[in-house]
């Protein structure tokens, strides 16, 4: 070698050390490793499982002999086929009235002049902090057949002497997961209906056509694919709702998939292999759903006229009908939030559950509130556990899904597609049989015991449950940060860590501030997922809730509830205060 | 190209990137050196491979092949393994977006790039001042960057690009999001500014008049090649292909002139022509004496655009564009005498850029 080339050659050299140990290469490992533990391991666990007699505890369960017993026992069970067939029913209802309602409400805030538009949409999206256990037992409340205040009110009327509705019945059940998915679905049809150029409409407007043929003609068509991926994500949600089969459907006979896996469970002897049949059968159909859905999702690319660009939509005059439809939307929330909220709080004050009437004044205290939070053990220390397990699993998802959006819309690294596949899988797991899949994970690797039984496995199955949520709040927020931001931290001689914690972090931290607030809210009133973790100190307040229900205390529920949406409201407005006062602006 | 010692030199730089058609070469084995102090502007037609080789020289891109040196220093060499990433080379950056953070103050901005020095609070408010106040921006320090004027996020661009005393400054289209007025007055600011501070400056751009205007040499490039390059009077008056003819002005392209001035031999690269500005072309009424060596020809079109008449004219089976002063009163259907001074015009070859390496399918 030339003398001359030396400090050249060692330059050489310094660089591809410090190329190997880029922080960016570091990070992107450290995520990958994260994620396949979070996501594919726990999934790994459940098909072995299913394919395994020996439960995960027991000594075999590692062996490798495999077995379809467990689905051969699960699909000649009669059982299994009715659960099939009214956990479709259950879904393909309460998407469809999702849609229709969520539609509605979006095409009355997105597109017209009705009065009351912003408070339209704060109820509409604010309905999420209910969570659907509370909603299930508001509307036991309001439609029950015999203490129902929907079927008092309405024997009130000449001609009526029977209850009209009754909850316990599949329409029953459809009704209160199909309102319990409004706001999801209002959100995304929204943002659908907002990100449509309206150019577009006011061109076939002057090409002559009138405002319903433009509708017809133009609007839909454009919101088609938003529209199918609307109802393929409530499809997949409506298929994996366990509250609502719980509280209404399995008592009165009707069992659905998610009835059957916590059932299966968490009643003696604990058929493991069975279970985990049942539940890759429920992945497999949920997963159906999602592929269809990212594939509807990925041909909406192709309409380049639904970008994320913020539009200023076309707004319909509606003339004198503007006060009709306001009022209709404004009935729409009344009945499903108003109403539940109302009958919520009048029964949390009562002993047993009682119709509008002066009377159940008189029997008015507040010994449910002393009861689920005094008597009853542990309701403190559930709402120590649920605010440490959703903040927390907010916080690391908030982190988390910068990095992988990062990763994945800026850089050409390779294997960002596995990356964003890993992340977004989850999406097609039922929060009960990810539950199971945790479960089962901590319970058969050797130093699970310490994981196992504590908040940390909750919070884990959290971050896997919360994540694709996360990822899609923040990889919109990412795409409509400018490239060139970043680019004009690295020409400044910024670092790629300077430049990620002072220029991207701050720009994103909208993003992030919301991502965090909507995952820590459901995961706050999660039920399902962590009634599958749950043993003794580490239950959190939906478990509570679940089994405060489960002793027969509707009540206590409803005053348990109250608290809880309380706590929620709390929590959403501080975390919105705080953001504002560090300077995140929206 | 110049006696001055380059600082920036490109020598065979090569960057493909996957498309949907497969394998598309943005830029395609160029080389240029920008001599110190100097202005060199890349031009051409959007998808030309400029932006991208100005993202090569800042480190934003990773080349395939080639090698670029800043100032004795290769900042990349493909041959010897060699890549400064993009933080650690001298350079200042104005984006076609402005790229100003919407999260911080006008200062902050500014001085975002001094972060990485050592120098104490009070240098880097100095630093982060003289700064402002060479773009003429004093008094703006606190200013929350959103509430900026475009022109104004121009200049704080510029700012920040200075601040950090690069030893190149690297402008991505920094007018294009201007409106014209704006623009004018930029131009010959930016200009000013760099002649004073003597920087060493890479500017990219699709409109010919700022690269004329502003430019010490000019590089045109299509379809990832350097077409020519040579100063801004060269490439106007005296261009070798028909491709930076026709996109530095207007132009008629000719097979002979009045003059019988031969077309010289074309190198076999491809069709020769003649080419002549419109505003080379002398116009004189018919009534006038006689001349040698001019055409006849009639008017088919005139444009009257104040200053001067933009005009067609037919001279036996060829259209040629002339752009005539405006005290010569040429009306559609007038007959005219036409010539030119032959020594404005040249010969330009032809070449299909288009065709062969620019495009590979795998």
């Amino acid at each position: 070698m030339q003398a001359s080339n030396f400090p050249e050659a060692q330059a050489v050299l310094h660089q591809r050390i410090i190329a190997r140990l880029d922080l960016k290469v570091v990070v992107l490992f450290a995520v990958v490793a994260v994620l396949i533990w979070q996501v594919a391991v726990p999934l790994f666990m459940l098909v072995w499982g299913s394919l395994k007699t020996v439960s995960p505890a027991r000594a075999g369960f590692w062996s490798l002999d495999f077995t379809l017993d467990n689905f051969f026992r699960a699909y000649s069970d009669p059982v299994f086929w009715a659960a099939t067939k009214n956990s479709l029913i259950l879904a393909s209802g309460a998407s469809a009235l999702a849609f229709i309602g969520a539609t509605f409400l979006a095409w009355v805030v997105e597109r017209t002049n009705t009065p009351f538009k912003n408070v339209i949409f704060v109820l509409a999206t604010a309905r999420m902090i209910l969570p659907g256990i509370l909603m299930t037992v508001a509307w036991i409340f309001l439609l029950s057949p015999k203490t129902g205040w929907i079927n008092h009110a309405l024997m009130l009327l000449p001609g009526i002497d029977r209850p009209v509705f009754n909850v316990y019945t599949m329409s029953g059940m459809i009704w209160i997961a199909g309102v319990d998915l409004i706001p999801t679905s209002f959100i995304l049809m929204a943002s659908a209906l907002r990100s449509i150029d309206p150019s577009l409409e006011e061109a076939a407007g002057v090409a002559g056509s009138g405002p319903l043929r433009v509708f017809l003609r133009v609007t839909l068509p454009l919101l088609r694919p938003a529209a199918v991926a609307m109802l393929l994500l409530a499809f997949a949600r409506g298929l994996e709702v366990f509250e609502v089969p719980a509280l209404v459907g399995y008592p009165n006979g009707i069992d659905t998939y998610s009835t059957e896996i916590y059932y299966k469970t968490s009643t003696d002897p604990v058929d493991y292999g069975l279970t985990g049949a049942y539940a890759i059968t429920l992945l497999a159909v949920s997963l159906i759903g999602v592929a269809l859905y990212l594939r509807a999702t990925r041909a909406g690319k192709r309409f380049m006229t639904v970008t994320g660009k913020g539009y200023r939509p076309r707004v319909i005059d509606l003339g004198r009908w503007r006060y009709v439809i306001a009022a209709s939307a404004m009935t729409v929330l009344g009945l499903t939030i108003g109403l539940p909220l109302l009958v919520l709080v009048w029964n949390s004050l009562l002993p047993f559950p009682q119709p509008l009437s002066w009377h159940a004044f008189g029997l008015m205290s507040l010994k449910q509130y002393n009861y689920v939070l005094f008597i009853y053990p542990h309701t403190l220390l559930s709402f120590v556990n649920s605010t440490l397990i959703s903040s927390m699993s907010g916080v690391i998802i908030a982190l988390l899904v910068a990095v992988i959006s990062w990763i994945v819309i800026r850089t050409k690294i390779r294997g960002r597609g596995l990356l964003d596949f890993l992340a977004f899988a989850p999406l097609a797991v039922p929060g009960l049989v990810l539950g199971l899949a945790f479960l089962w994970l901590y319970l058969a690797v050797p130093w699970g015991r310490l994981i196992y039984g504590s908040v940390w496995i909750i919070m884990l199955a959290m971050v896997t449950n919360w994540m694709p949520f996360g990822l899609r709040m923040v990889s919109a927020n990412m795409s409509q940060i400018h490239g060139e931001l970043e680019e004009a931290s690295y020409t400044a001689g910024a670092s790629w860590s300077r430049t990620f914690r002072q220029i991207f972090l701050p720009l994103l931290s909208p993003g992030l501030v919301a991502a965090w607030i909507w995952v820590t809210v459901h995961a706050f009133r999660d039920v399902s997922t962590s009634l599958m973790l749950y043993t003794k100190e580490n239950q959190t307040v939906g478990v509570q809730i679940f089994n405060i229900y489960e002793r027969g205390s509707y009540n206590g529920v409803a005053a348990l509830g109250v608290i809880l949406v309380i706590v929620l409201s709390v929590l959403v407005v501080v975390a919105q205060q705080l953001s504002r006062r560090f300077g995140v602006r929206g | 190209m110049c006696g001055d010692e380059a600082v920036i030199t490109v020598s065979d730089l090569d960057k493909g990137f996957v498309g949907e058609e497969g394998l598309v070469h943005a830029v395609d084995g160029i080389g240029f050196e920008v001599p110190a102090g100097k202005l060199m502007t890349l031009l051409g037609p959007s998808g030309c491979g400029k932006t991208t080789t100005l993202r090569c020289l800042a480190g934003l891109e990773r080349p395939d092949r080639g090698e670029i040196v800043i100032r004795d220093r290769a900042v990349v060499s493909t041959a010897r393994g060699i890549f400064i990433p993009v933080h650690k080379r001298k350079i200042g950056m104005v984006f076609q977006s402005y790229a100003i953070w919407p999260h911080m103050t006008v200062m902050e901005n500014v001085c975002y790039p001094l972060g990485e020095m050592r120098l104490n609070a009070q240098e880097k408010l100095e630093r982060g001042k003289a700064a402002l106040a060479l773009v003429g921006l004093e008094g703006l320090e606190n200013r929350p960057s959103p509430n900026l004027s475009g022109g104004q996020q121009q200049r704080v661009a510029l700012a920040r690009a200075l601040v950090g005393e690069p030893e190149v400054l690297l402008l991505d289209e920094p007018l294009s999001n201007l409106d014209a007025k704006l623009r004018e007055t930029m131009r010959s600011e930016l200009r000013a500014l760099q002649q004073r501070l003597g920087i060493t400056t890479v500017y990219v751009t699709h409109d010919q008049t700022e690269a004329l205007s502003m430019s010490d040499f000019v590089c045109v490039m299509s379809h990832g090649k350097i077409v020519e390059q040579g100063t801004p009077r060269q490439l106007y008056e005296m261009p070798k292909s028909r491709f930076v003819a026709e996109f530095l002005g207007m132009t008629n392209f000719i097979s002979r002139c009045p003059h019988g001035c031969k077309i010289a031999a074309g190198d076999g690269r491809g069709e020769s022509f003649l080419s002549i500005r419109p505003e080379d072309v002398e116009v004189r009424q018919l009534t006038g004496a006689a001349q040698n060596a001019s055409w006849r020809g009639e008017v088919t079109r005139a444009l009257f655009m104040g200053s001067h008449t933009h005009c067609e004219i037919k001279v036996e089976d060829q259209l040629l564009k002339a752009v005539v002063h405006h005290s010569l009163a040429v009306t559609v259907g007038d007959e005219v005498l036409v010539t030119w001074n032959p020594r404005l015009c040249s010969t330009v070859t032809h070449e299909d850029f288009s065709a062969g390496s620019a495009k590979q399918r795998y």
